[in-house]
Formats: C-alpha cells, structure tokens, sequence
C-alpha cells in the first residue's frame, strides 16, 4: 500500500514536470471549450420562426412558453416566408403549429409540430425535444381527462400555474448544452484518449530512460508500480472530466444538474476504456516510437469513425455499422441521449459496453505482459 | 557467507547464448572484478543476479538465498548502479536518491539523513537541488552512484560505472568504491577498461562470449599465462659479465644480451632476485635501470583468447 502510494506520487510529479504533458492537459480542455464558444457564440439566443395554423389556446401558450425562457426569440412569420427567413439565416429554426393542433389533442392523437432548420440536427433536436416535452405533457392532460373538453382545461390551468416548470427548466439547460456540447465533448473525448495514452505510455518512458531497470531491482513489485500507473491515470482523467463540465456549464451559464453528474459518469466510463486501450497499446510496443506511431493511427481514425467529430448519419451506412465496434461511438450515444433528456437508465447499455471495452482491453494487455515473460521482456 | 554463488548457469536469448555455463563464487568483503569485452555477458550476469531476469538452467543463490525464491529479500539487500544512467531528468538530484531509496522501505529521518549522506558522498550536495537533465556526464554518474547506495546494500553492483567520463569523475569514483568497500559493501565491479579492475579489484573474473574463461587474484590470472618472470637490466658496460655465471645463478632460464640491457628469465617460484643483484654487486658493476616485467591482463586476455580486450 505504501509502495503503491509512493509510485503514485513519483508519476505525478513526474508528469507536471514535464512542460508537455501539462501543455497536452490544458489543450485538451482549452481547445474543445474554443470550439464551444465559437459554434455557440455568446449570446445563446436562438431566434425561432413560427407559423401558427391553429390559433387555438394551447398553440398560443406554446407560442408563449417558448418566449417566456430566454433561451428563444421568437418571431412570427406568414407561411411563405418560412424557408427564405431560415435560408438566410434570419431565423435559426422555424417551427409549423399545424391546423386543429387543440383539436387533435383533446382526441389524445396530438399532431406534429413540424421543424424547419439549416443549423444542422442539433438546433432542431434541442428544439424538438422541447416541444415533444410539451406536447407529451399536453397529451397526458387529454388522456387522463378522458377527452372532457372542461376536465382538460381544467387540469391545464393547473399545470401551467403548478411548479412543474421547474422540470421545463431542467429540459432546457440540457437541451440548450446539446446544440454545442456533444461536438465539443467529442474534441474533449479524443484529447481525452491522448492523456490517457500519455500516462500509460510513461512505463515505455521510463524503459527507455532505464529508471524501469531500477525501479525493478529493487523490492517493488512489478504489479504495484503497472496498479499505480492505472491510478494516476483514472485520477488524472477524472480530473480533466470534471474540469471541462465545470467550465462548459460555467461557460453556457447553465446549472450544475443531474444531466451533467450523468455526463461525468458516462465520460468517467469511457476515460476507463480509454485507459485499458491505452495499456493494450503501450503492452504491445516495444518502444516509445513503435507505441506513439500506434496510438496516432488508432485514437484519430477511431475518433472519426465512432462519431467524435461529425455526427455519425453523415457517413455512409457501412461506416456507422463499423462504428457499432468503437467505444468512442457508445460515449458519445450516450451523451446524446442524456441531452435528449434521457436518464441514466436510457444509456445503462451504453456503460456496459464501455466498461466491457475496457475489460477486453486490460486483460488482452495482462495476456500480453504475462506471456512475453515476466517483465524480462522490459528491460 | 557467500554473497554469491552461481552454478552452471545457462541464459540465452534467442539464438544468443548470452551466459554458458557460469560458475561465480563471491566471498564477504571482496570487490570482485567481472572484465570482458562488449557482448560477454557481464550485464546479463548482473541482472539474473539481481532478479531482474530469469535464466534456462544452473542455481543462483545471494546471501546464501535462492534467487528463484527469496528475490524480495535479495533485492533489498543489493545496489545497484545500472550501465546505462538509470535516473529521472526532471527530477532534482535529492528527489531522485529520496524516490529510489523509499523503494526500498526507507522512510522519515532516516531517508532524510541517508539522501544527504550519499549525496555527499559522491559530492553532489551543492547541486541537490538541481534537475540532472542540466549535469555533465560525470555528473549523471556520480547521481546513478548515489541513487544505488542511500539504502545501505550489503551488496553494490556497479555496471561500468566509468565509461564516457573525465578521468576526474573516474578518480572520484574509483575512490568512492574503495571507500564503500571499507565501510563494508560487498562490490561486483564490471568493465572493460582492465587498468580499474587491477587497479581496485581483489578478485576478478574475465568473461568471454558467455564464458568464464578465467578467475583469480590478479597474481594469480597472470601467472596462468606464464610459468616464468622477466627481469631487465640495464648497466653502463657489459664487459665482464659471463652469460654462463648468470645461468648458473638458481632459477634462471635464459639470459639475453642486447646492447647493454641484460634479459634474464626466470621459474617464476623461484625467488632468485637477491643472487641476481648480488652478482652484479659482486662484480663491481652498477645497475643503471632495472625493470621487472609483469604481464597485465592485457596479456591475459590475448593470451587466452588471441584477442585484445579493447579494440
Ligand atoms: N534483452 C536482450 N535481448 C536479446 N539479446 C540480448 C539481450 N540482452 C543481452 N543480449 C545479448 O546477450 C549478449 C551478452 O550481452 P551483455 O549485455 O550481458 O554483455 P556485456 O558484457 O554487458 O556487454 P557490454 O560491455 O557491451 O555492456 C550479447 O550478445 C547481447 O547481444
Ligand atoms: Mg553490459
């Protein structure tokens, strides 16, 4: 245990005295956190186009409750100015309120809002799944007031002026992370591999530097000082985590919620697989040069193929089915659907896949370390 | 106690036979030489030794342990300085002595007052606060010293400890290993440079492609390759001296005449140096120069081997 403590404290000294790894620490958080504020820019407000076809009560106080949170701006439009106003950029998104919208939701078959956006998926899906929130809630009232127009009204009025908006609240401070975030997690995610890939690389380091010799002459071993590598590792990955959803929510001006403790389980998850793989490769060099040549050919293209830096339904088909085989995809999955407003227990899948990437990988490097002959093989 | 013992040892790596039947006997108290030439096997002895490789065939026991069972106990009771600078860059000097001597369960004041110590030792204290990424070669060597020696080893294993420094550095550490000797470490001392291990070594093995090919005091190593002792005299005038008077002196083997140096061979157990003075005191003839000559084990290894142990 002492042993274990001390080899630990020697890492991390080693690693903030070296100017590069500090400088590959802060990149991985400054970076992604520059590409959030450059595709979010500061202001945050989407403008929204509506046509209301229906002008009924409930589309109305949609209409208003999508003003009321300062995350919108809406303007109204007439229906043919729809697509020039969000071509242009007017708008950011436009949204159609079809005819008899009330009508259909007082028959418990409520209707699609229909979505008119350029700004890519994530401006639409942020604002759909606001909407399908609403329209979910409205339909729950009709269905439970069994379609008595007065019983509806009723429960309506309650709803409106009952604190439930607070769970609105929630649903808006993810979904306004998820327009920006998931790309610029994705960033974080591949930086994030490069930390990990770093750490785990200091044993080659020190092979290298041949302090492994002698940390291997003396009584320490060989299994506490490869334990003490994994620690360092995690503890730093987790810090780096915990970082940046500090800084992205600090920087949105959002509130720290559950949404992001599920975020910081689900990136913590997937720092872990990021740490075995990283331990697989640095198990398979022989040397530093061998391992960084290996870890560059396997962390970016699998960065791009499992989602990090574009949405996957832009590759071709075969492409996003391979991706199915790269944790980077399950990671990013998840994030997504927790910004969707899903819960923990939508991406339970997604962990477990994560951890049993990991477990793949740390124990393809034991197999590897034990069979190569002791750690004679290292020296 | 023997320190060390191996028997029959056989290591190979690969198609490589790096050691091929080693047999090492090491008592208390020696600073035992281990000379050969690059690729002899001297590093691979050292590490199975230490425990830091395993080997095919043969037993190696340190301290009277088996290194197959009980390498825990063996490895903290070893130093070792490794051939190749073994020590953290951006670490400080101190830093790298404290972090290798808590490996080895030194802790508080102790560690403390043992980092100083060997920081002295090897006169780095003044620059204990520097990171060796900065430090010359001889420098780096002295701190790969004092990182092998804080934990107080009853054994110290110095791997080359001088190559590729200033004869400077190389005194103070030649010095040093005398002095770790006295103050009661056991050394195993490899190089390929035969002048230090004469120099410092009271015992010594010379190692060829994987083989022990000789072991002994250095007296004893040098009278292996010859049976007989060579004398040169030089006097102002050879007139008067009869090659047959030297011959008859006991012992004497051969006598040569060259200008006016005298060659005279002798049995090497036969100490007949005081009749041979005398005779010439006898005669009234004063001695200009007299050389005795001793082969080193230079001479030593080109005669076993018909090559030179540097080239
Ligand atoms: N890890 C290894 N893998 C393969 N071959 C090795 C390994 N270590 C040593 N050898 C080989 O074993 C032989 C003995 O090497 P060793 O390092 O013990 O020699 P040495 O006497 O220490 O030489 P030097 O004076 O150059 O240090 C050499 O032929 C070397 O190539
Ligand atoms: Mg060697």
């Amino acid at each position: 245990m002492r042993e274990l403590f001390l080899v630990m404290k020697n890492t991390v000294k080693l690693f903030f005295r070296r100017k590069g790894n500090i400088i590959l620490l802060i990149s991985g958080i400054i970076i992604p956190l520059f590409f959030l504020l450059f595709t979010y820019g500061g202001s945050g407000q989407l403008r929204i186009g509506v046509v209301n076809r229906d002008k009924s009560q409930i589309s109305t106080d949609l209409i208003n409750s999508l003003e009321k949170t300062d995350k919108f701006k809406v303007v109204f439009l007439k229906e043919n100015e729809i697509n020039d106003k969000v071509s242009k950029g007017e708008v950011d998104s436009a949204i159609v309120i079809p005819q008899r919208f009330e009508e259909e939701i007082l028959k418990g078959n409520p209707k699609d809002v229909e979505i008119v956006s350029i700004k890519g998926e994530e401006t639409s899906l942020f604002l759909k799944s606001y909407l399908d929130r609403k329209i979910n809630v409205l339909y729950n009232l009709s269905k439970a007031s069994e379609g008595n127009k007065e019983n509806f009204y009723k429960m309506y009025d309650l709803y409106k002026n009952s604190p439930f908006s607070l769970k609105t609240y929630i649903v808006e401070d993810i979904g306004k992370m998820a327009v920006a975030t998931t790309r610029s997690l994705g960033f974080f995610i591949m930086f994030l591999m490069f930390s990990t890939f770093n750490i785990s690389n200091f044993i080659l380091v020190e092979k290298r530097d041949k302090t492994f010799y002698r940390i291997f002459a003396s009584p320490l071993k060989p299994r506490t000082y490869l334990v003490s590598n994994f620690f360092v590792n995690l503890i730093l990955a987790v810090f780096q985590i915990a970082l940046i959803l500090v800084l992205v929510t600090f920087i949105l001006n959002l509130r720290l919620t559950k949404a992001t403790f599920d975020v910081f389980l689900i990136l913590v998850s997937f720092g872990i697989t990021s740490i075995g793989l990283s331990s697989m490769i640095v198990a398979f060099s022989p040397s530093t040069s061998y391992s960084n040549t290996l870890s560059t050919l396997i962390i970016t293209p699998t960065c791009m193929l499992g989602g990090a830096f574009w949405p996957l339904y832009l590759m071709p088909e075969a492409l996003q089915k391979l991706s199915d085989f790269i944790p980077q995809k399950w990671a990013i999955d998840a994030i997504e659907k927790i910004q969707m407003g899903g819960s923990l227990s939508d991406v339970y899948m997604n962990i477990i896949i994560l951890l049993a990437f990991a477990l793949t990988f740390i124990l393809l490097g034991i197999y590897k370390i034990k069979t190569s002959g002791k750690m004679g093989d290292f020296i | 106690m023997k320190i060390v013992k191996m028997k029959e040892v056989i290591k190979r790596f690969g198609d490589v036979i790096a050691l091929d039947n080693v047999n090492l006997e090491i008592e208390e108290g020696e600073i035992y030489g281990l000379l050969g030439p690059n690729g002899a096997g001297k590093t691979t002895a050292i590490s199975i030794i230490c425990g830091l490789i395993s080997f095919d065939r043969g037993e190696v026991y340190v301290f009277d342990k088996d290194i197959r069972k009980d390498a825990e106990f063996i490895k903290k009771n070893i130093g070792i300085v490794p051939q190749d600078v073994a020590i953290y860059g951006d670490l400080t000097a101190y830093e790298n002595v404290k972090f290798f001597a808590s490996l080895y369960g030194l802790k508080g004041k102790e560690l403390k007052e043992s980092v100083e110590m060997s920081l002295e030792f090897v006169g780095l204290s003044d620059k204990a606060k520097e990171v060796p990424n900065k430090f010359s070669g001889g420098m780096k060597r002295r701190l790969n010293i004092a990182c092998a020696i804080a934990h107080r080893p009853k054994l110290i294993i110095m791997d080359e400890p001088t190559v590729g420094i200033d004869p400077q550095s190389r005194n103070h550490i030649l010095e040093s290993v005398k002095k770790l000797n006295e103050m009661g470490s056991t050394i195993i001392y490899t190089s390929h440079y035969m002048e230090e291990v004469e120099a410092i070594c009271t015992r010594i093995s010379i190692m060829d492609h994987g083989k022990v090919i000789a072991e002994g005091t250095k007296e004893e190593l040098t009278s292996m390759v010859t049976d007989v002792n060579t004398v040169y005299i030089e006097i102002g005038s050879i007139d008067g001296i009869k090659e047959e008077e030297l011959k008859g002196i006991k012992g004497v083997k051969a006598v040569e005449i060259r200008d006016s140096t005298i060659k005279i061979t002798s049995l090497k157990d036969v100490s007949n140096f005081d009749d041979i003075i005398h005779y010439f005191i006898s005669k009234n003839i004063p001695i200009r120069n007299l050389r005795n000559e001793i082969p080193d084990l230079e001479t030593v290894f080109l005669t076993l081997t018909g090559r030179k142990l540097r080239d």
